[in-house]
């Protein structure tokens, strides 16, 4: 996987790849916050953007500055958890499933499938409601269990395929074991699938979260994307006229969504071989 | 020929049974789960706190009550086999927050609203973002194609919440071209005439102008994906060679033979439509499920939510299921097997 | 006057900088009321050769040199034949049975689907129901019941989908067939099904088809002429009796005998070595590096087609002899 070259080539990738650094940056600068993020009332409320305030201040006398850091820091760690644990699952789920076919492969996947068909987002309510006070970063986990279907299925399809393929079969004879097949061999073919599914798990976790925070299920002290949205909508202002304390999260959300989405097509671009034969799309 | 369709069918069938029993099983135990005090014992402290004096055996009558109706009484597979009882009757108990009104009415109430915004967007955004697909995939050096591409590629990260959220801002209060919610202004009682259809669609508008901009995406990015592949199958290319015209390879060898992976795709997509109808509805008050979930989060009334999830598994459930069953009808492979 | 004149014509495969030279320099002429064969192992360009015939040249195929001169009954034709530029009414002049005629067939729609698109891409004042009569008719000669218009693709066998497409191929009467493999994907008993079939068409009509494939029995039995194709160039050119009787280059020589003949206990040779790499192919004769007799000119200077015998032309520094 030669990034390098991806970066040069691919517009689409430079861009996202730029922007995802920019908010990531950003978003550590609250590890040198001087605000503790849970404390209200220190700055003037409902200040519009200004030289001393740059992104303003909100109805709870809070700096949207720093709390917009930490918002976007505590998003993207939920986002990460969700999208590693899921991926774990996937893989696991796929590659036992490819594997060993049969019964075990039926069983696993009429579970995927029942979780495939699960409409998550209710699924998600009912848990925040029933489970109340749900840490911020334990829903991300639980999220993961519901994240992995999709792709265990990606996994599996990748690996039946290669279960065919020559390369198994000597392998096979030569007298590899079959965990040392699956991680010596086949994880080197699994490896861009499981990057790019990586990305797009994040953009859904992060999705649900802003979704479930905006709902007012989530643990609303913590800043976040989804939590600062909330807030504003709390204190009405839109009508207030408080525009900053909308539009910063929005704007900031929708770049940090579509610069994940250009760097995951371009990665799946690249991925695809016969993609990359023909000289890529662009 | 027409065994392996039966064969095809019943399996189907039988896959959707065991989906909905686990899945629904899945959503029983959820709540059970919870250590809280359950939601018995919170209607009871609530009605304690009101700080009269309540006869003992009163509240030992409430309590059983109260365990009846929440699905609670005896261990748990009792109320397991309770639940499924009711379930398979039609009944998913009552409301709490509108109290004795069962679940399954409210549901009712709803539905048509969601499954009127939900159906036309879908049918309208699969059937165009295929078509703007197919053209982009076999014109693919056209400038146009290009253009086409990245805008309505653009829209596809942004989640639900966020887009409808600023088209609200942008058309309901900035420009305010279009009413801010509900499915038709206040006061007027809903019938059958011309007036009230145009109230509806003005309402209407802006929600399904957000899940149409979102969901065209994903089927035209999918369209492009299969066309370019089926563009390089021996039967286009011999279509080619013996000089079939361009419109008819088009419609006849391309986009029919990429709509059958779309279909199914479709079938899998239903879920993730139906979550995103319901953010949308509750962004703009909309009167179907969504708004409904929206007002049991807010009373808590988790039987309602779990009415809905439920309902909701089995909609979906069984959406998937037809999908699946017309699937045999445009593709002769399966349809006429060997 | 010859139905067909290739001359001087090379068709390469441009991949960003890199070219196959798929066809290198081919000259050699084809009359009517033949059957002429192209012979090579798979690789040598003969597929793309009868592209470049059929005029299918397209993207990163291209005719780099030379042209092609197509003397059809009512007109005569000079100007290169691209994807681009193909006439509607092609089809009835010279058609075309593709390698690999399995999957050509839509598989979503009926093989009389097919036929309909064929009469309406193709400017005949004929009216549907005459030319399904012709057409039905078309069908028994080849030995195909008209049921199987009804049919799906995939529920004919592989030797009713081959006839399938040699009947759209001979529908309109072409004065030139070229069939592409016609015989590789099938079981042995349909082979000669089909090949008799083409022969049949041929006596017929008394058109000529162009047959390439890798197997010299087919040349044998039902080819008049042959041509021998190795790595984009023609080695060897002549009439099949002649051919067989006494083949001149060594790559010829190796083909026959690779070829199983009754009562002949020796063993089977291969051809030693593979086909040369058409992205930078050995210098002088392409040959060279595999040829048990290859000498130092070999190597510097590639042979030109000579005609040695009436009718039989060789590519070979060994006649120069």
């Amino acid at each position: 996987m030669n990034f390098k070259d991806l970066f040069k080539k691919d517009l689409r990738f430079k861009i996202g790849l730029i922007i995802i650094v920019v908010i990531v940056v950003f978003s550590s600068f609250s590890f040198f916050s001087p605000i503790d993020p849970f404390s209200t009332y220190y700055a003037p409320v409902n200040r519009a953007p200004s030289l001393n305030y740059i992104f303003g201040t909100n109805s709870k006398g809070q700096d949207l500055f720093w709390m917009t850091s930490f918002a976007f820091r505590n998003s993207i760690i939920f986002g990460l958890i969700t999208a590693s644990i899921s991926r774990i699952i996937a893989l696991l789920v796929g590659t036992v499933s490819g594997y060993k076919g049969g019964k075990t492969d039926s069983i696993l996947m009429i579970i995927n499938d029942s979780f495939i068909t699960l409409p998550v987002l209710l699924v998600m309510i009912l848990v925040a409601m029933v489970f109340r006070r749900l840490p911020f970063f334990l829903l991300a986990v639980i999220l993961a269990f519901f994240g992995w279907p999709w792709d265990a299925r990606l996994f599996r399809s990748q690996i039946l395929s290669l279960k065919e393929r020559k390369l198994t079969y000597t392998a096979r004879f030569s007298g590899m074991k079959t965990l040392e097949i699956i991680f010596k061999i086949y994880f080197p073919h699994l490896t861009p699938i499981f990057f790019s599914t990586f990305i797009n798990n994040m953009i859904w976790s992060l999705g649900l979260e802003v979704t479930l925070s905006v709902l007012g299920l989530t643990s609303l002290q913590i800043p976040s994307i989804g939590t600062t949205i909330y807030w504003a909508n709390q204190h009405q202002a839109l009508i207030l006229g408080i525009w900053w304390w909308l539009a910063i999260p929005i704007i900031g959300a929708i770049l940090l969504f579509t610069s994940l989405y250009l760097v995951t097509i371009s990665l799946n671009e690249y991925i695809d071989p016969r993609v990359r034969a023909q000289g890529g799309i662009s | 020929m027409k065994k392996s369709l039966v064969d095809y069918v019943v399996r189907r069938i039988i896959q959707f049974v065991i989906l909905v029993f686990i899945s629904t099983s899945i959503i029983f135990i959820l709540p059970r789960l919870s250590t809280d005090t359950g939601p018995v014992e919170q209607a009871i402290g609530r009605v304690m706190s009101q700080g009269q004096y309540i006869d003992p055996q009163a509240v030992e009558q409430l309590r059983e009550n109260l365990e009846i109706t929440y699905g609670l009484k005896g261990n748990i597979f009792q109320q397991y086999f309770t639940f499924w009882g009711n379930f398979l009757r039609g009944d998913l108990g009552p409301s709490f927050a509108y109290f004795p009104t069962p679940v399954t009415e409210l549901i009712f109430n709803s539905l048509p609203w969601t499954i009127g915004l939900l159906g036309i967007t879908t049918i309208l955004s699969w059937i165009l973002g295929n078509w703007l697909g197919g053209i982009v995939g076999t014109n693919r050096n056209n400038k146009w194609s290009r253009t086409v591409e990245v805008i309505i590629n653009g829209f596809r990260p942004i989640p639900h919440y966020i887009l409808a959220l600023v088209l609200l801002i942008l058309f309901s209060h900035i420009f305010p071209v279009f009413p801010s919610g509900g499915a038709y202004s206040p006061g007027i009682t809903p019938n059958f005439s011309w007036s009230f259809f145009l109230e509806v669609i003005k309402h209407a508008f802006l929600p399904a102008l957000s899940l149409f901009i979102l969901g065209i995406g994903g089927w035209f990015q999918g369209m492009r994906t299969l066309v370019s592949h089926i563009i390089q199958e021996d039967y286009v290319t011999y279509a080619k060679l013996t000089s079939i015209k361009k419109n008819e390879i088009f419609r006849g060898y391309i986009l029919r033979n990429a709509m059958l992976p779309q279909v199914t795709g479709l079938a899998l997509q239903i879920g993730m439509l139906f979550s995103g109808t319901l953010i949308v509805e509750i962004v703009f008050n909309y009167p179907g499920m969504g708004l409904l979930a929206y007002e049991a989060i807010l009373r808590s009334d988790y039987n309602l939510i779990m009415g809905v999830t439920i309902f909701s598994i089995l909609a979906v459930a069984l959406g998937t299921l037809f999908i699946d069953l017309i699937y045999p009808l445009l593709d002769p492979r399966i349809s006429y097997g060997e | 006057m010859s139905l067909l004149e290739i001359d001087g014509v090379s068709a390469y495969y441009i991949h960003n900088s890199s070219e196959t030279k798929a066809v290198d320099e081919v000259n050699f002429s084809v009359e009517n009321n033949e059957i002429f064969g192209i012979a090579g192992e798979s690789g040598c360009g003969k597929s793309t050769l009868v592209k470049a015939i059929y005029g299918f040249i397209e993207p990163p195929l291209y005719l780099k040199k030379g042209k092609i001169i197509y003397n059809f009954k009512d007109s005569k034709i000079s100007s290169p034949i691209t994807s681009k530029n193909i006439s509607s009414s092609w089809w009835e002049k010279i058609s075309y049975i593709p390698q690999g005629s399995m999957n050509v067939l839509n598989p979503v729609r009926r093989i009389k689907k097919f036929f309909r698109n064929l009469w309406k891409s193709h400017s005949l004042d004929l009216s549907y129901e005459k030319y399904n009569d012709l057409l039905i008719n078309h069908l028994q000669y080849l030995g195909l019941s008209p049921h199987i218009l009804e049919y799906y693709p995939h529920q004919l066998s592989g030797g009713m989908k081959q006839r399938v497409v040699i009947a759209a191929a001979s529908l309109f009467h072409p004065e030139l067939i070229v069939a592409d493999e016609p015989t590789s994907a099938l079981d042995v008993g349909v082979q000669l099904d089909v090949l008799n079939l083409l022969l049949r068409i041929q006596n017929e009509y008394k058109n000529t088809i162009i047959i390439v494939a890798h197997d010299m029995a087919v040349m044998a039995n039902f080819c008049s002429k042959v041509a021998v194709m190795y790595a984009g160039n023609i080695v060897e050119i002549s009439e099949t009796k002649e051919l067989f009787k006494n083949p001149l280059h060594p790559y010829t020589k190796l083909l026959i005998d690779s070829l199983p003949k009754i009562g002949d206990k020796r063993e089977l040779k291969a051809i030693p070595g593979s086909p040369p790499d058409l992205t930078s192919p050995p210098s002088g004769c392409k040959f060279h590096p595999r040829c048990p007799f290859s000498m130092e000119i070999c190597e510097k200077e590639s042979p030109f087609l000579k005609e040695i015998a009436s009718g039989h032309k060789v590519a070979c520094h060994l006649m120069e002899r």
